[in-house]
């Protein structure tokens, strides 16, 4: 039982000075430099971003995080190259999506290697009408490469123009264009013969 | 638009509404904890094969190898925090007790109780500290190639290897610098054009106007100041506890002290919190605390322990630690007892073979300790002590591995050449 006259003694008040948060170059400087507080900032200002593009253009995933932090990782490993820091937060985004597209392909390797065999579902997963639907979004997506899916994504989900998003990927706009009219196609096709985003597009033409 | 052609559109307008804008805080705060453990990593070998894939490179590809092989900046902590600071950093030592600033090749500044300071900038090639007001004590241990400057007000401290105090008092922008150890040079933005060199055993006096410049022995300061206690250059023993084993300090009538009335015991704790440390060794010894260390709670041990470092007490020192790291479970500061046993017993104790032994096991049991890389530069330098190349060996290799650019990365190369014969260390069965 602490005596009522006991005082305790203070902590040093510690106070890390921010990184100018307008500085581009500052950031860069701080990643380079692997200064923590750097990292912080970065997942500040480049977190929502960049687990957007991940649950969008992977969809619900067990290794959602996982991708995260390899996209952290290869932005850390990437840095030093940054020559333009009034750039950098489209090379992150590059980067988010060069990352993705990595995964995508080596997932898809990785099921031709166990020769068809599924991957399992996540177990503890309630079927709710949204999941549904998001689960059907994704295994038609899954059908398509690589490059059309995310270039499918960027346009149709993220909402980008067709200049930014070939600006994204690092093509040019003609193959930009010549992608997503492969996905369209591929994608509209087998969502028309799924009953869950069949059902989507018609109570989608029904709202107001 | 016909409904044929807006199916895309209208399923991703719907996905991106389910998939939201913004994953939640909770998430997003362990990705920053991953990557920020992420940072803190020495780089790995993925790192390692791209230099030396770049090293084989001619022309531009060579520079970057070399721009990316430079010495890191020196990292440091405050006031026994375990996970390593970044400048630049404000820091105000609360009242009555100092706080330390403690760098990974064992320099340390130290903040006495409600003194103001900022490290500045901490690069490869300099360190860069401010005295915003009150006092501060610098132990410096210099390298070349390394500057180390100290603002206060208008003044530059610039140091040269050196145990001093400075103190700046921005009321009546007085400046006092007493040097203990090594030599300092003051210079100023604009009040004083040339440099004055302060000696060993000198106090240098600056009055408000710049003008009244005073250099005397530290004896016979204006300012009267104190004595400087002077432990070991090369030693980072001067850490004090961290805030929160002083949080957890028992009231001023705790088992230690004799006959309890808080004036006796406030004067060691005073004078050490003050930085005098030979005059708290002294009042503790006279006080019996040393006597009876099964007394002692937890926190007065490691106060105890600290003063007896600073006074170069081996003996206490190290009965001290001991008992420290009998009374209470696993905890940071047991295993910074470890280390500091380890400290003790190589620079005060003269006894390599037990610094080694208490290294290793600071080392095994804290595996994210603040002070690891100055745990394997001592074990490194204990082994070579000893004679025992493959065991300094060993350590270099082992340190390479977790600080690749680490300040003593240098001697660690030059130890991990040395021919390791794993046979020797491992000696098969008959």
């Amino acid at each position: 039982m602490p005596r009522p006259d006991a005082q305790e003694p203070e902590s040093a008040e510690v106070i890390e000075l921010a990184l100018e948060p307008s500085s581009p170059a500052a950031l860069v400087a701080g990643l380079v430099a692997r200064d923590p507080r750097a990292g912080r900032l970065l997942c500040a200002r480049f977190g929502a971003t960049i687990n957007r593009l991940v649950a969008r253009l992977l969809g619900p995933d067990q290794e959602h995080d996982d991708v995260v932090h390899q996209i952290y990782a290869n932005v850390l490993a990437g840095v030093a190259s940054v020559r333009e820091p009034a750039l950098f937060d489209r090379w992150v985004t590059r980067v988010a999506i060069l990352t993705v597209r990595r995964e995508i392909r080596a997932r898809t390797y990785r099921r031709l290697l166990r020769f068809g065999v599924s991957e399992p579902e996540p177990a503890d997963e309630k079927t709710t009408p949204q999941r549904m639907l998001l689960r059907s979004f994704y295994a038609v997506l899954g059908k398509l490469a690589a490059d059309e899916r995310i270039i499918f994504v960027l346009h149709h989900v993220e909402g980008r123009t067709l200049p930014e998003v070939a600006e994204l990927r690092g093509c040019s706009l003609a193959t930009a264009k010549r992608h997503l009219a492969r996905a369209r196609a591929a994608f509209e096709v087998a969502a028309r013969l799924d009953p869950v985003l069949s059902a989507a597009v018609e109570g989608g033409h029904h709202e107001p | 638009m016909s409904p044929e052609r807006d199916v895309s559109t209208l399923l991703g307008r719907r996905i991106a509404e389910l998939t939201g804008e913004s994953p939640d805080a909770s998430r997003l705060a362990r990705q920053q904890l991953r990557l920020d453990q992420r940072m803190r990593r020495p780089a790995g070998r993925r790192r390692l094969a791209l230099a030396l894939a770049a090293g084989v490179a001619a022309g531009v590809v060579g520079v970057l190898v070399l721009r990316s092989s430079a010495p890191p900046a020196l990292r440091f902590s405050i006031d026994g925090g375990s996970a390593p600071s970044a400048a630049p950093v404000w820091v105000r030592a609360p009242a009555g007790r100092a706080v330390e600033i403690a760098f990974a090749d064992g320099s340390a500044l130290a903040l006495e109780g409600g003194a103001v300071g900022r490290v500045v900038d901490v690069t490869s090639g300099s360190v860069r500290a401010a005295l915003e007001s009150g006092r501060m004590q610098a132990r410096i241990h210099h390298r070349p190639g390394v500057e180390w400057v100290v603002d206060a007000g208008p003044y530059h401290v610039r140091v040269e290897g050196t145990v001093f105090t400075v103190t700046w008092t921005p009321a009546s922008e007085t400046l006092e610098v007493s040097v203990a150890e090594g030599i300092v040079r003051v210079d100023s933005d604009a009040k004083i054009q040339a440099q004055t060199r302060v000696t060993a055993g000198h106090t240098l006096r600056i009055g408000g106007d710049g003008k009244d410049v005073v250099l005397g022995s530290a004896a016979e300061a204006p300012g009267g100041a104190p004595p400087v206690a002077a432990p070991p250059p090369a030693l980072p023993t001067s850490r004090l506890p961290p805030p929160h084993v002083r949080r957890a300090a028992p009231p001023p009538a705790g088992p230690v002290g004799g006959d309890g009335s808080s004036h006796v015991r406030a004067g060691w704790r005073e004078a050490a919190a003050r930085g005098r440390y030979a005059e708290a060794h002294a009042e503790a010894i006279q006080q019996g605390l040393f006597d009876d260390l099964t007394r002692a709670d937890a926190e007065t041990l490691w106060e105890l322990a600290t003063i007896a470092r600073y006074a170069r007490d081996a003996k206490r020192a190290r009965d001290v630690l001991l008992r420290l790291r009998e009374v209470g479970p696993p905890s940071e500061r047991t295993h910074l007892a470890a280390f500091f046993l380890g400290a003790v017993a190589a620079d005060l104790g003269r006894n390599e073979s037990e610094a080694v032994e208490w290294l290793e096991t600071y080392l095994r049991e804290d595996a994210a300790g603040a002070l690891r890389e100055e745990a394997f530069g001592r074990l490194m330098r204990s082994a070579s002590a000893l004679g025992r190349p493959a065991e300094a060996a060993k350590a270099a290799a082992r340190y390479l591995r977790e600080f690749p650019r680490g300040a003593y990365q240098k001697a660690a190369h030059e130890m991990a050449r040395e021919p390791y014969d794993e046979r020797k260390e491992n000696p098969r069965e008959p």
